[in-house]
């Protein structure tokens, strides 16, 4: 019997055919485990598997063997993966080729319940699921979204909503160069020491720690490259260069401005407390934790994960998100307004926003008329249920409300709510399918800026499988002038925390249509309903904006 | 990437000086967490059975005593039964029970 065994740490894609495919096979039998997402009645995102692979191969092959005694079959290939394992990705596949069904049926299932007993490969833990895939699902449908008008919701009953309909997806494995910004969903811990020798922190020479010896000669030269263990005796020196692996242990370096060389010989001037070496596990011991789940990648990062060669992380994927803009009215930024008429500073504002958060951004402009933006979506051939989230933005004319809401229902979403008693951005709408979301966003800048902010971001992390603390608490350096107004009010202003505390510099702003307030802002203040102005030096709550 | 278990060595520099005649072991699974160690080397003089390997391992940590009776052991990739003779040059392996698949 032919026999392939493969343990990889990769992905395992079932192979076309089982090896090659003899003319005498009469049957292929495939079988593929998959991690399901409970282990042990909890929920869990993946199982991580450990092997002793030389004799997990060695054992697999015997019983394969052995069974083929019993049961000939023509080939046999098997692969198990190592390593995280997410849930819905396959464990093991194995595809046995025989003349006739029942022998490839047999030796598939024995080798399976062998494989269980015998096989060095052990489900080392379970990562448990990210949270909010804890417990029972929700029911889809609430009672005020079926077939109510949906009451009025504030602020934070709007949030609550989005991040219980939000579903974390399923991590990935990406690989470092693509993996910027994204969100680790793994713990990574040191496959080995770091350094993973000792190391020569200075350039001089190598000699017996304890050796009092005043005259050495030298017996080696050591690049930082070089890797050459001896045992160094009494009397001997080794040249070292800094980061030079030390050729054996128990060993300092003296540094060359403290000694005399004559020929192939050293006189030691002086010597230092200091062993000048970077002692191994110095930095990292194995098993140590490098990064916890959760972690945003920034350079850094990459370059530690880089370092200990975990070069495909365990992240959330990159969201793709497809943003409609919607009205005649708007002509591109190049152009010149004609009466009536103006420019589209919505879609590189939500594009950067986006671009912040990782995600890959699809946008087209649709026409006013609803039957038209529905052939020029078809025409597009965009494929909306690909994407993550859908973002619609509202033109700045009247008709745009009616037209997100049936669009979106159009697309398949069902919309939880329609409006939410904050100003700017009141009339926000949000809706789900299945794991995919949708918001119809109100057309004035600062609405767009406000509503991305508190709900959007909020959406995005969430669905990255963190939770983005939405919230601080600051103080006014300037009095907040409001007229009181019953919704509850999001307020730009800009905030310094150098000092320690957050400071809020309000910024004026007069309508939902203002930019300019835009390129300064990097909070907004949440002033309650009916609250009015608030005197400089009060506390308040805010939304920071910065990443 | 995840590392593959046979490159971690956890040896502290101590015993290192003494590789020349001492066994390896291989921990993996939840011996390895127990002991917090991926490999141990054992000290033993020419050739031994599994009973003694057991007693010389429990000597330098008492912590794999609550092992014995479930875990087998495999000497150079294959598992070894109580008449089968370890040397120092063998590199054995505790194998507590698997689960793979």
């Amino acid at each position: 019997m032919k026999i392939k065994i493969q343990l990889t740490d990769a992905p395992i894609i079932a192979p076309e055919r089982p090896l090659e495919f003899s003319s005498q096979a009469g049957a292929v039998a495939e079988f593929s485990g998959i991690v399901r997402d409970l282990e042990n009645g909890g929920k869990i995102s993946a199982l991580e598997y450990e092997a002793y692979s030389p004799m997990a191969e060695n054992q697999i092959r015997q019983i394969l063997e052995a069974l083929a005694e019993k049961h000939p079959c023509l080939a046999a290939h098997v692969i198990h993966r190592i390593g995280v394992i997410p849930v819905g990705e396959t464990a093991i596949y194995v595809g046995i080729i025989s003349k006739h069904r029942g022998e490839a049926f047999a030796l598939l299932t024995e080798f399976m319940n062998r494989l269980k007993q015998d096989v060095p490969i052990w489900k080392r833990r379970s990562l448990p699921a990210a949270p909010g895939e804890q417990g029972s699902e929700k029911p889809k449908h609430n009672p005020t979204a079926a077939g109510h008008k949906p009451a009025l919701l504030s602020l934070d009953e709007a949030l609550a909503e989005i991040l219980s309909r939000c579903p974390p997806l399923p991590a990935v494995r990406v690989p470092l160069a693509e993996s910027f910004g994204l969100i680790l969903r793994e713990t990574v811990y040191a496959a080995e020491d770091f350094p993973s020798g000792d190391r020569s922190t200075r350039d001089g020479f190598a000699i017996l720690r304890d050796d009092i010896s005043e005259i050495f000669s030298i017996v080696d030269t050591l690049h930082a490259a070089d890797w050459k263990p001896r045992q160094l005796k009494l009397g001997e020196a080794v040249r070292v260069a800094t980061g030079a692996s030390m050729p054996c242990e128990n060993l300092r370096v003296v540094m060359q401005e403290n000694v005399e060389r004559t020929g192939d010989n050293i006189e030691i001037l002086r010597r230092d407390e200091s062993l000048n070496i970077r002692q191994r596990g110095e930095e990292m011991r194995t098993g140590s934790t490098i990064l916890s789940a959760g972690t945003k990648l920034n350079p850094g990062a990459l370059a530690l994960l880089a370092t200990v060669g975990h070069t495909q992380p365990l992240l959330s994927p990159k969201l793709r998100v497809l943003h409609f803009t919607t009205g005649d009215e708007i002509i591109s930024p190049e152009q010149k307004p004609q009466p009536g008429q103006i420019r589209d500073s919505n879609s590189i504002l939500i594009r950067t926003l986006l671009e912040q958060f990782q995600c890959d951004v699809i946008q087209k402009h649709l026409p006013e008329d609803f039957e038209t933006a529905k052939m020029a979506i078809e025409t597009f051939n965009l494929k909306p249920s690909t994407f993550n989230l859908i973002l619609v933005s509202g033109g700045a004319s009247v008709g745009d409300k009616d037209f997100t809401r049936p669009l979106l229902e159009w697309l398949g979403f069902e919309i939880i709510f329609n409006r939410v008693n904050i100003r700017p951005g009141a009339p926000l709408i949000f809706g789900v399918d299945g794991s995919h979301v949708a918001f119809g966003l109100p057309g004035n800048p600062l609405s767009h800026f406000v509503c991305f902010h508190v709900f959007v971001a909020a959406a995005l992390a969430k669905m990255s499988g963190t939770e983005k603390k939405s919230f601080s608490i600051g103080r006014l350096t300037a009095t907040l002038d409001d007229e009181a107004n019953p919704r509850e009010t999001l307020s730009p202003a800009c905030c310094d925390g150098r000092d320690g505390e957050m400071k809020l510099k309000p910024l004026p702003w007069s309508s939902s249509g203002d930019v300019k307030c835009l390129a300064e802002a990097n909070a907004l203040i949440r002033v309650p309903p009916n609250q009015g102005s608030i005197a400089a030096g009060s506390q308040v709550s805010f939304v920071p904006l910065d990443f | 990437m995840i590392p593959d278990p046979v490159v971690l060595r956890v040896t502290n520099s101590a015993d290192k000086r003494h590789t020349d005649f001492a066994m390896r072991v291989l921990l993996f699974a939840q011996i390895k967490d127990a002991v917090g160690a991926a490999e141990l080397d054992v000290k033993i003089s020419g050739e031994v059975k599994l009973a003694e390997i057991w007693k010389a391992l429990v000597a330098i940590q008492p912590k794999l005593a609550g092992f014995e009776t479930s875990t087998r052991v495999a000497r150079n990739g294959e598992y070894a039964d109580a008449e089968t003779l370890f040397s120092d040059r063998d590199e054995a392996a505790l194998i507590p029970p698997v689960s793979g698949g």
